[in-house]
């Protein structure tokens, strides 16, 4: 069996790295509740054929960084496809020359070194040309790391992450393994007049001036050394990423999911960020900070493993979610904080006092205003106003009092006392005897279909108005002026709700959209997951959303969630309407509802 | 200026920015006039203040500006003498002065500014008995002076001694004082930043461009407390730190609070008026503050015709609004003056 | 000077010390906005909370300022977290995180 102490390090390391991933993962998986939604048979076979071509595609060729800018999904994927390529192409050299059935993983890693005479390989000119371009592709990929650090910009990104001691030690021992093999196998091509166009002539250059043969054991040595060395630190580096994200991978595809309650799904989410940097650029927070973003979550979680997290960046996410859409391995940052602040809080033992009037509804159709509702009567106005124009009667849930849906207690981590706010609701619904719920805030729309289980249908008022035209019940006039929209957080990001109320706009007005994608699903900065953002910082997020949006083409905002048309309305940068005021200001006289109206006006003017 | 003239188109009473602005003005149009200033220097008021709100510009600068102007332009003025009657002769006016001088004068300024609350009407405040009470001029001293041998750690400001008070005998807000004391409490904490500074007040009346602003600067940036009531007695330890029982009116519990020095912002009186012959009828307010004659149409023209009225001497007014009675009293005077 | 022969139960007074009121300097410490309040109740009048038992936030500003930690808890009973009160405060308190803060606290 061949050995030498020199690879020590590097089976160590292997070792390791092994040994202590291995334990997390098992740990974490016994900590995992199980999926929802459970495959059985053929399904399951099936998803792991899709993760299998998932982790190809995204964990190997990097294809989202690819699209995000070609010069970073390059480096990441000479990088991480080569050596994946390198193992494998090596394994089947060492086969050609070894009789061995088992050999121990170092021998083909260190191949050269103990079969130094390429030509008892079958087909050593086909193997070391592959190998060697590899190697090359390889080395190209770290010259553009090297190039990365000096100028952020050539890469698409105007902010990157900062690395720090383990980091460090993680990166350079990366970063030195590629030239170190490359030199290695130099050397010993020089000494035994072997190698092909790489490692020839680089042979040669050093030999030229170099004691080669001396030199050789050594290098072996550091290149092995620079292996074990990057095994060992990376379980508490941001490298752990690399096969925790392949497993999460597989897990995604079976059905396991994220929620708000920390599991041992999220360690796997946790520890698959790469903090790679990508969602630093997207992320809103970077105008209410100075310096360091530390809400980001790249930040968040650098800190996080470091130990020093603060308050303030934990409870100022706004958890809009841009982050989440921005990151290429799809980590859910979103529950990861909430998550996060479930854990960082104790439980408000609340205690709500709540009365339960039973009504019954006039009408099938109910209507949710919120907490916002009233702070924002137009909405309110305008939507009885459409639904009499449609003839529709809606049933005021909260005229007079009502409750908060249960979301913001939610968002900052108090998951049990919103869950009591929910059951109450829950109740109160339920005993309304209605078949549909329409409400004009995205926020408690958001809650309603994820945590309340109803068995009645709840939609936005935007997509009512919409069902309306569409039926014919509601004729609405295009009154050509121009105007921006705005998307909220909770029903673009949240719900994926963006064409209905474009529709609706269409219908009534000339709809203005900023065609660059950075301005758009902008937050308003109002989320009500900003626990601890003042309202001049937020405003500072609203006067640069506004400007983005409107872009200097219109002095009108439209937006379909009351806590944005408040906090546009702050920046007094444009007039900004809700969706049901901009359809109620262009209802057509049509349709049964107004022609009611419209009697009714007749018999008052009449009787005067 | 040592020679004087016996006869002046106009006199005017009082040496303060009001009296010197109105002089100004009425000079740019010719109009010979005199001031009168029964203090020292010209300034007045001004002469004591440390830095004016909202801005915390120094007052010297604001008056060595116009006291130079004055004596660029060679305006006659006298100072160290109080004119103590006015009579009336014909069209015109004759004013006698304390050492003796007596002028005659088409028109007279009244431009004598107020006087501050003597806060020894307030004996339960412990003004005159304990020495670590002290009035909001005097705290402008110390700031001005920089001269203090104690450092407080706790500094309490009432607002309204002697304003809003009918146990005082002033009925009327004095306006100034709520701003004054915002800017105070700022000035004090700079000068001693580790001390606490407490304002008791009724309301705030941060009625002025920046006002409301710097209400908001005290609170956040120097961590000043507002608590809402009023003093009722103030007591005295060994040690000169006084012992106040307040009413904290927004919880509507009674409070107990020792502080190392206590401010009254005293509020602002009419001035004194020289005496006046019988044939002058000049009306006063219920506050005793000089009436003018239609406070929209003629706010500088008194109920005698030919003496006018510019300055605090109708009732609190902040500085800049005293230059800009003060030009409007000459613009007055001297239409006066043409149709005579 | 005790009680001239009336009280028994403890004085309603506060003594104003302000340097051993933790929870008032652990609040403006984490939350300068804290010291803008001016009692004005918009907050409590639009309460969400409130409409249902005694929810005042105003009133909680004032008991954290003048150290009546016990009747917090009880005045916080009904919180339900909306955020109206910050929406509607004229002076740009951040209410939601006070409270947040003073659950962590108390």
């Amino acid at each position: 069996m061949p050995f030498d102490p020199f690879v020590i390090p590097f089976s160590v390391g292997l070792l390791f790295v092994l040994v202590v991933m291995g334990y997390k993962y098992v740990s974490w998986i016994r900590q995992m509740p199980k999926p929802q939604t459970p495959l059985k048979g053929f399904q399951r076979i099936k998803a792991l054929w899709d993760a299998t071509v998932e982790v190809f595609m995204e964990s190997l060729l990097h294809r989202k960084i690819f699209k995000q800018n070609v010069m970073l999904g390059f480096m990441h994927s000479s990088i991480a496809f080569g050596w994946f390529l390198l193992i494998v192409l090596g394994h089947f050299e060492a086969k050609s020359v070894s009789d061995n059935a088992f050999n121990p993983p170092y021998f083909s890693i260190f191949l050269y070194f103990f079969v130094p005479e390429r030509s008892m390989y079958k087909g050593h000119a086909f193997f070391s040309f592959g190998m060697e371009f590899i190697l090359a592709l390889i080395l190209s990929g770290v010259f553009l790391a090297y190039l990365k650090r000096l100028t952020k910009r050539l890469f698409g990104m105007k902010r990157t992450s900062k690395m720090r001691g383990i980091d460090k030690i993680a990166l350079y021992s990366l970063w030195s393994i590629f030239p170190l093999r490359l030199i290695a196998e130099s050397f010993n091509a020089y000494v035994h007049d072997s190698g092909s166009f790489l490692t020839g002539p680089v042979g040669q250059f050093f030999g030229s001036f170099l004691p080669v043969a001396n030199l050789e054991y050594s290098m072996w040595w550091a290149y092995s050394l620079s292996l074990g060395v990057f095994f060992i630190a990376l379980p508490w580096s941001r490298y752990s990423h690399i096969p925790t994200e392949m497993v999460l991978i597989y897990l995604r595809r079976l059905g396991y999911r994220s929620c708000s309650k920390p599991t041992g799904y999220t360690m796997f989410d946790l520890y698959s960020c790469s903090r790679c940097g990508i969602c630093i650029d997207s992320c809103q927070m970077n105008i209410v900070y100075r310096g360091r973003n530390e809400t980001v979550t790249a930040h968040y979680i650098y800190d996080v493993r470091a130990g020093h997290e603060n308050d303030f960046a934990l409870f100022s996410c706004l958890a809009c979610g841009r982050c989440e859409d921005a990151c290429p391995v799809g980590v859910k940052t979103v529950d990861l904080r909430i998550g996060n602040r479930y854990e960082n809080t104790k439980e408000f033992g609340l205690n709500h006092k709540i009365e339960t009037i039973n009504v019954v509804a006039n009408s099938a159709i109910g209507y949710f205003s919120g907490c916002m509702g009233k702070l924002t009567p137009t909405v309110i106005d305008s939507m009885k106003q459409i639904s009499s124009a449609a003839g529709d009667t809606l049933f005021h849930l909260d005229e007079e009092k009502g409750i908060c849906c249960g979301r913001p207690l939610l968002l900052a981590g108090q998951l049990k006392q919103s869950e009591n706010i929910i059951e109450k609701n829950k109740q109160r619904i339920e005993s309304l005897g209605i078949q549909t719920l329409v409400t004009s805030c995205p926020i408690c729309l958001r809650t309603f279909k994820n945590d309340y289980n109803l068995k009645i249908e709840v939609i936005h008022h935007s997509e009512y108005i919409e069902r309306l035209i569409v039926s014919k019940k509601l004729v609405v006039n295009n009154s050509e002026a121009v105007v921006a929209y705005h998307d909220p957080c909770d029903l673009a990001h949240g719900l994926g709700i963006k064409q209905a109320p474009r529709d609706v706009i269409n219908s009534a007005a000339v709809l203005y959209e900023n065609p660059d994608t950075k301005s758009q699903g902008l937050c308003c900065g109002g989320g009500l997951a900003g626990v601890s953002l003042n309202s001049q910082q937020k405003l500072s997020i609203a006067y640069d959303a506004i400007q983005q949006i409107t872009n200097g083409e219109t002095n009108t905002l439209v937006t379909s969630c009351p806590l944005c048309k408040k906090t546009f309305a702050q920046t007094r940068m444009a007039d900004v309407k809700d969706i049901a005021e901009l359809v109620a200001e262009n209802i057509l006289t049509d349709g049964k509802g107004t022609q009611k109206l419209q009697k009714q006006s007749m018999l008052e003017a009449v009787s005067e | 200026m040592r020679a004087y003239d016996t006869k002046y188109q106009t006199i005017i009473i009082g040496g303060g920015i009001a009296g010197m602005t109105a002089a100004l003005q009425l000079y740019k149009f010719g109009i010979r006039v005199l001031i009168i200033e029964k203090e020292d220097n010209l300034g007045g008021h001004l002469n004591k203040w440390y830095k004016l709100f909202p801005g915390f510009v120094n007052a010297d600068e604001v008056v060595s500006n116009i006291v130079s102007e004055i004596n660029d332009k060679r305006i006659h003025n006298i100072t160290s003498d109080e004119v103590i009657s006015i009579d009336s002769i014909y069209d015109n006016y004759i004013v006698k002065t304390s050492s003796g001088h007596s002028f005659e004068a088409e028109s007279v300024l009244l431009a004598q500014g107020f006087n501050t609350f003597d806060p020894t009407k307030k004996e339960e405040y412990g003004y005159g008995l304990y020495s670590n009470v002290k009035t909001s001029v005097e705290v402008e001293k110390i700031l001005k002076e920089h001269s203090n041998i104690t450092i407080p750690k706790r500094i309490g400001l009432i607002h309204c001694v002697g304003s809003r008070d009918e146990k005082a005998g002033n009925l009327h807000c004095s306006k100034l004082c709520c701003v004054s004391a915002v800017k105070q409490s700022i000035e004090l904490k700079e000068r001693f930043p580790d001390a606490e500074v407490i304002c008791f007040y009724i309301d705030l009346r941060m009625f002025d461009n920046g006002f409301e602003e710097l209400y908001m600067e005290a609170q956040v940036e120097h961590g000043i407390k507002f608590i809402r009531g009023r003093l009722s007695e103030c007591s005295e330890n060994i040690d000169g730190s006084l012992v106040l029982k307040v009413q904290d009116t927004l919880t509507g519990l009674p409070m107990n609070v020792s502080v190392d020095w206590l401010v009254l912002m005293v509020g602002k009186e009419a001035a004194k008026l020289p005496n006046l012959d019988k044939s002058i009828d000049l009306k006063l307010a219920p506050n005793r503050f000089v009436a003018p004659e239609n406070i929209f149409y003629n706010p500088n023209q008194t109920s005698q015709p030919g003496i006018f009225c510019c300055g605090t001497v109708s009732g609190p007014k902040t500085i800049h609004e005293s230059a800009a009675d003060a030009k409007a009293a000459a613009m007055s005077i001297i239409d006066y003056l043409n149709r005579k | 000077m005790s009680g001239f022969g009336f009280s028994i139960s403890k004085s309603s007074t506060i003594e104003y010390k302000p340097e051993e009121f933790h929870l008032a300097n652990i609040i403006e410490e984490n939350e300068p906005t804290s010291r803008l309040c001016i009692s004005c109740g918009s907050c409590s009048a639009t309460c969400t909370g409130g409409e249902f038992a005694k929810l005042r936030m105003h009133y909680i500003h004032l008991y954290v300022k003048r150290n009546l930690t016990d009747k917090i808890r009880e005045e916080l009973q009904n919180c339900m977290f909306c955020g109206k009160c910050q929406l509607v405060c004229p002076r740009g308190v951040n209410n939601r995180n006070i409270i947040r803060l003073l659950w962590e606290n108390i």
